[in-house]
């Protein structure tokens, strides 16, 4: 099965419309609290059976987007689908499709474990006792203990199987592992993995973790200061952004060639660092070409220092920073 | 409809605690009471029979009840609606596929319950007491007036309590004002000697057959309760 | 099996090669089955989708196979088809290597004494690339004798 989508910023070679109709589908959508813009025209589609990763620094509006989709939030502007119905006229119909484990459960503090799923088993129509049972006992919830007294970790836990249980289509997580010591980092990548169900269903995650964006997301959605800079598969972007280390003799000749996109650059005297965007399709061939200019080498980046690039420079303007 | 049981199941739970100590107040109201030597049926003398007796503990207990019903229930419902904003808990329920129009009603499921608990035991003591020979007649239908006004003004605080606590993220600001602004209106009017609104005394405002029928009283309360339930519902949350 | 996610490599493709590795190094026997797609993708701890990648790398190089309704398996071929493609590698790796060395400054004397010190150490500890082959899942194909 081949993850399909349209990316919003082209990365590699260019991907096919969904087949199906996506999980989840936002057009310019804008969100404002007051006079402070959360969210700026946002346009994202996440094809059903996807796991995307949604990552950004804090306050780029990760959790604003989350809530939007399950009708928490009106937005100023722009149109929702979410598993092909609107958050805010359908939202009964839609939430039981769709299961949401928040960074924090406020369940009420003095509920017990078992309390909680009970509550929550009661409101939804369906709700796999079984598949409850074994995630309860496969992550060691403990189930008489009451919501104020259980550490962080395990109150992520109880929240996912509150919000796995019912079998949604759509799994949607806010910072699901932040706060989390790492066993517990890896059980809850087991069980949103494990619990997968026979038939696909569409995950939404946002993490400050890239360790685990890189495992689980079949795309990334990057969010910098509330306006989406990326939208692409993982492996693309692993296999397109490139750092190139050159000699300049001179100057780096501006503009620079059609078609190298720069996120950031670094002088130090005559070696020249640059992290371009796409190194296939020429790029380095062109920089190679430019008169005075030897091309050192060619590294890739981890998603970590993608990440930060792009967080630095979203909208891939040549930057100069010059050392020494 | 789905899970109405584990939203009232809810509401019961985070009232509890309140609705306990109110009942271990009318306990030890009831109690200091009947420890004072002046309490009937000592001091009328002759054969008291048990159903005398009973229908004077039960006339006490009723008329503490009540009068600590005035507390306790826009205690209740301003906890209700505000107190899951201030604990965040309604950020737990708000994903969950439950209208916010039935959470409403389970709050006033519990609320109408607690309201009954407290008041409906009157409807037992009374017919004891209309035909006891401790009760003068008259003394009776201006002690169960006086109970309706009592009930009344009630209703109107706990109303004023469930507009504010839909308004308002505290439940304590909500309860308080529920229960002072009703009181502080007539004062103000009566210090004031507003023309044609002033009471004649303080309390005559909502208790005294010349003061605000009683009718006109639950119009208004009915009219807090309708914006209350209005400002709950159409929060998005 | 390891998954570094900080290594720069796709993780699918890290997938592949260990698979790859596994089979050319023998712990992998032609007509084994492969784990299935979900068993993979939690003990790794990664998307099933990526796993599906790998596999869908490996069945186009021709190192796995599919048999209908039970999954997929082992190649039947000889695993020594693996080599061409690891002498490529090799090729590559190295050349990349000589190529800074020289940017660098360094002697191609001293770039040929560096390579046979780290062919000397990485020669004496081979690194078992293999998933822990849980052996009850393996199957073997009943016709083929032990190779």
């Amino acid at each position: 099965m081949n993850a399909t989508f349209a990316p919003h910023a082209q990365v590699g070679p260019a991907t096919p419309a969904p087949a199906h109709s996506p999980a989840i589908s936002m057009h310019g959508v804008t969100k404002r609290f007051g006079t402070t813009v959360a969210l700026d025209d946002i346009s994202l589609s996440i094809p059903p059976g996807s796991i995307c990763g949604l990552v950004g620094p804090n306050g780029a509006g990760k959790t604003t987007l989350v809530r939007l989709l399950l009708g928490l939030e009106r937005p100023a502007a722009g149109t929702i689908g979410v598993l092909g119905l609107d958050p805010l006229r359908d939202a009964l119909a839609l939430r039981e499709r769709v299961g949401y484990v928040p960074d924090t459960l406020h369940a009420d503090r003095w509920m017990t474990g078992a309390e909680v799923l009970r509550f929550c088993r009661g409101l939804r129509r369906h709700w796999n006792d079984t598949l409850a049972t074994r995630l309860v006992d496969r992550l060691g919830i403990p189930l008489k203990t009451r919501v104020g007294s259980l550490s962080r970790g395990t109150l992520v836990k109880l929240g996912l199987v509150a919000a796995v249980a019912p079998e949604p289509e759509l799994l949607l997580l806010d910072e699901p592992m932040a706060g989390l010591d790492p066993l517990a980092r890896e059980e809850v990548v087991e069980t949103v993995i494990a619990a997968a169900p026979d038939r696909p269903w569409t995950v939404l995650f946002s993490s400050h973790s890239l360790d685990d964006v890189q495992r689980l997301a079949d795309s990334i959605a990057v969010l910098v200061a509330g306006r989406l800079v990326h939208h692409g598969a993982t492996d693309d972007l692993l296999t397109a952004v490139r750092r190139v280390r050159m000699r300049v003799d001179d100057a780096l000749p501006r503009p620079l060639p059609a078609g190298v996109d720069v996120y950031g650059s670094q002088r130090s005297g005559r070696e020249w660092t640059l992290v371009i965007r796409d190194g296939s399709g020429g790029a380095i061939e062109r920089l190679r070409g430019l008169p005075g200019v030897e091309v050192l080498g060619v590294d890739p980046l981890s998603l970590e220092e993608i990440f930060k690039h792009m967080a630095r420079a979203p909208s891939g303007r040549n930057e100069e920073r010059s050392q020494s | 409809m789905n899970g109405f049981d584990q939203l009232v199941w809810r509401e019961w739970r985070r009232s509890r605690t309140m609705f306990f100590v109110a009942l271990g107040i009318i306990v030890a109201l009831l109690l200091l009471v009947f420890s004072q030597p002046q309490t009937p049926p000592e001091t009328a003398g002759g054969k008291i029979s048990v159903v005398d007796r009973m229908a004077v503990v039960g006339y006490f207990a009723t008329w503490i009840a009540v009068h600590v019903s005035v507390f306790l229930l826009p205690m209740i419902a301003a906890n209700s609606l505000a107190g899951e904003r201030a604990d965040r808990s309604a950020e737990f329920i708000a994903p969950l596929p439950v209208s916010r129009s039935v959470r409403l009603m389970a709050k006033v499921v519990l609320l109408a319950a607690v309201a009954i608990a407290l008041w409906a035991p009157v409807l037992l003591v009374a017919p004891l007491l209309g035909n006891s020979q401790l009760v003068k007649a008259d003394d009776y239908r201006s002690g169960l007036g006086l109970l309706g006004m009592v009930a009344a003004f009630t209703l109107l605080a706990t109303a004023l309590a469930w507009l504010l606590a839909g308004w308002v993220e505290s439940p304590v600001i909500a309860a308080v004002g529920a229960i002072a602004i009703p009181v502080a209106v007539p004062w103000v009017m009566f210090s004031l000697q507003v023309p044609f609104l002033a009471p004649a005394s303080f309390f005559s405002l909502w208790f005294d057959s010349e003061g605000i029928p009683q009718s006109l009283t639950l119009l208004v309360a009915a009219a807090f309760f309708a914006a209350g339930s209005g400002l709950y519902v159409r929060r998005l949350e | 099996m390891q998954i570094d996610p900080r290594r720069h490599l796709p993780i699918y493709l890290q997938i592949a090669e260990a698979i790859r590795g596994g089979v050319a190094a023998g712990t992998y026997r032609p007509g084994e089955a492969l784990p299935s797609l979900r068993e993979l993708a939690v003990t790794l701890r990664v998307n099933p989708n990526t796993v599906q990648r790998a596999y869908d790398e490996l069945s186009r190089e021709g190192i796995v196979e599919a048999r209908r309704g039970l999954g997929l398996f082992v190649a039947e071929r000889a695993p020594s088809d693996a080599r061409p493609r690891a002498v490529e590698e090799v090729r590559a790796a190295l050349e990349r290597g000589i190529r800074i060395g020289l940017a660098a400054g360094l002697a191609p004397e001293s770039i040929a004494a560096d390579f046979r010190q780290v062919l000397a150490t990485a020669t004496r500890s081979i690194p078992s690339p293999v998933i822990p082959a849980a052996p009850p899942k393996l199957r073997r194909n009943p016709k083929e004798a032990d190779a």
